[in-house]
């Protein structure tokens, strides 16, 4: 009678202490301070390079103060700026912008380096949309040069959003909201656009989406410039988030011919379209996958599957084209988190997002690879769902909504604690994509 | 009478560790623990469901599958969701591939009866022809309308509520509207009548946030060519 007592006391202990593990990742203390001087006559630049560098992922824009535009008065005149002078400020970064000959020339300097570069002969153009961009540029030229590698500034984004005539259409805007204009005209409702990633040196100038003009929801692929869609997969069944790799070799997509939503690739080239035959890569019985993401070399996949009742993320290897699918190894991601939807794997291959229900509200979490550790980035009320990688991997955007409402997109560096709205929900703004680059 | 203990013991010890978790967690990890035991003992019949790729329609149709695939009675060969490199299907197309929204409501033809909606449970879609009757009656009586009324076409179109992502309830959709089209195949009405549809949460019949609203719009619905 002891033994037993002692024996389910043994089993029950562990149990009782079975708490989640909730590891909150670490935010603003990798944010290096950066000080920002502009004059009055440049407001509308300084705005933009404001938010730019705000929400850049590695710096933190500090306050304009009289003490610290005085002294980049008195470094401008000597052409040197003071290293002493912005150590005891504490701004890591100083970015200083002056207008010369109706051009932009910044001045760039790191305090610990005492190292400082001009970026001159910055034209601005005439419109307000050239502007912003050129602005954009700007703001992208400043990251690299501190940090060697791009920023996301000039960078676009995709999603959809609704219409007068009450569609969800695809929508094209610059990463922070602006810029906005429709690009698809299909008068029926439109899902999971995502771009066709460039090859190398060049932007991305098609995109796939999910259009139900046929009434059955298809995959189709326009050119960013017309938005005019072309049947992309033959398989005449319901066809949903497509998703190509980074070389654009494939296309990785959720269809049901065989009367249940199952992954399948097919490989692809973008002169040509879907090559030789779709491959099914996963299925099992009473079992549905979806949002299918590829590792940047384009060697695994990371999805959603129910197999084991709750939606979790799993990775597995792409098959060769038409080779064995018989013996497939998952490699379960999301341990700690259930009821996980839309999986991104990031474009530098280190992180794997997904919202995960976290008691009551859907949040984003980020799967270290390397680490194995979950982490839950959002928080808040509001729900949030389908987060897309910035190129450069430093941000998330994802749409969020309250019970009942519309969505708005969202824009967060993962460095920062709190994100900010780039698209307004009255807009209904869902399905981000943000545009890759070769980084 | 020491088992007896032994059970009690073990009746405490689970309702200790089920209290100290929410009941929506406890619910997942039934349901995972419930598949697992389901598989386990399945596989003592040799019945295994692993992963496995579809070379074949023959493949496909194993027995303890309860998904039809599409009629690939006009395909040149016998793989099915295969497409040859020259463009031609190798399956038959549904021949209701039409604007959805331009099929019909049973009301319109004056059998609504026939076609009530058939509702689920949060986050199912499975429909287990012993113990979900209304589900079944619904759908029976759908299938006997389609078999007196031969040259009328269906469209199955899935709904949920809005409580899940937008990307999990267009499959969930998708999945409910193919069981009701697998039990309809089953019932005798040509898988070509029949084309499916999600719109996930996109198109409630109810807008409101309680669980008598949710419960109305996780549904199939029916819709008819014109006669």
């Amino acid at each position: 009678m002891r033994f037993s007592v002692f024996f389910f006391l043994l089993i029950a202990l562990p149990c009782l202490a079975d708490e989640p593990i909730v590891v909150k990742l670490k935010t603003d203390s990798s944010l290096l301070p950066l000080y920002l001087s502009c004059p009055e006559s440049l407001k509308d630049v300084a705005s933009i390079l404001r938010f730019d560098l705000s929400y850049s992922g590695k710096t933190q824009v500090l306050a304009t103060d009289a003490a610290k535009e005085s002294q980049i008065e008195a470094d401008l005149r000597v052409k040197r700026f003071s290293q002493a002078a912005w150590k005891k400020f504490g701004a890591a970064y100083v970015v200083s912008v002056r207008e010369k000959d109706n051009k932009l020339e910044a001045y760039i300097y790191q305090t610990d380096s005492n190292q400082l570069r001009v970026l001159s002969d910055w034209e601005l153009g005439s419109d307000a949309g050239e502007i912003r961009r050129r602005v954009h540029n700007l703001s992208d030229a400043i990251f690299k040069n501190f940090f060697g590698i791009e920023g996301i500034a000039s960078t676009r984004m995709l999603f959809t959003a609704r219409t007068s005539a009450g569609h969800n259409e695809v929508f094209e805007a610059d990463y922070d909201g602006a810029n906005m204009r429709q690009v698809t005209s299909e008068e029926a409702d439109c899902l999971n656009p995502v771009y066709l990633p460039a090859k190398s040196g060049y932007t991305p100038g098609s995109f796939f989406y999910v259009s139900y003009r046929k009434g059955q929801p298809r995959i189709y692929i326009a050119p960013l410039r017309s938005g005019k869609g072309k049947a992309v997969c033959r398989i005449p069944a319901n066809q949903f988030m497509p998703m190509p790799n980074k070389s654009r070799s494939k296309l990785a997509f959720v269809t049901d011919p065989l009367g249940r939503a199952d992954l399948f690739v097919q490989d692809f080239d973008p002169e040509i379209g879907l090559l030789g035959k779709p491959q099914q890569i996963f299925t099992a019985y009473r079992t549905t996958a979806s949002s299918p993401s590829f590792s940047p070399d384009g060697s695994k996949l990371a999805f959603i599957s129910d197999k084991t009742g709750s939606p979790r993320v799993y990775m597995m290897r792409v098959p060769v084209s038409g080779g064995d699918c018989s013996q497939v190894n998952l490699e379960l991601v999301s341990k700690e988190s259930t009821e996980n939807t839309c999986c991104a794997w990031s474009p530098d291959g280190k992180k794997i997002a997904y919202t995960a229900m976290t008691k009551g509200v859907r949040q984003i979490w980020v799967y270290d690879i390397a680490t194995r550790k979950e982490t839950q980035l959002t928080k808040g009320g509001e729900h949030k769902e389908n987060p897309t990688w910035s190129a450069n991997s430093l941000h998330l955007m994802y749409d969020s909504h309250a019970d009942g409402g519309t969505c708005s997109l969202w824009l967060h560096p993962l460095a920062v604690p709190t994100p900010v709205k780039i698209v307004a929900a009255s807009k209904n703004a869902r399905f981000a994509s943000l545009e890759p680059r070769s980084i | 009478m020491r088992l007896i203990r032994l059970v009690q013991l073990l009746a405490l010890t689970v309702s200790l560790t089920s209290c100290q978790r929410k009941g929506s967690e406890v619910v997942e990890d039934t349901r995972t623990a419930g598949r697992y035991i389901g598989r386990g003992i399945s596989s003592l019949w040799g019945n295994v469901r692993e992963s496995r790729q579809f070379n074949s329609a023959d493949d496909f149709h194993g027995p303890q599958d309860s998904a039809i695939g599409y009629d690939d009675s006009q395909a040149s060969s016998s793989q099915v969701a295969f497409a040859d490199v020259s463009g031609k299907t190798t399956y038959a197309k549904p021949t209701s591939t039409s604007d959805y929204d331009s099929y019909l409501n049973p009301s319109a033809l004056g059998c609504e009866s026939s076609f009530q909606n058939v509702y689920f449970e949060t986050n199912a879609y499975f429909i287990n022809e012993n113990s979900d009757v209304d589900s079944m009656r619904r759908i029976e009586q759908a299938a006997q309308w389609l078999k007196s009324n031969p040259q009328a076409n269906v469209f199955l179109a899935g709904h949920c509520d809005e409580r899940n992502t937008a990307a999990y309830n267009q499959v969930l959709g998708l999945n409910r509207a193919n069981m009701v089209r697998d039990i309809l195949i089953s019932k005798g009405i040509n898988a070509s009548r029949i084309s499916t549809i999600s719109f996930g949460k996109d198109r409630p019949a109810m807008m409101g946030s309680s669980a008598e609203v949710w419960g109305k719009n996780r549904r199939v619905e029916f819709k008819l060519s014109s006669i």
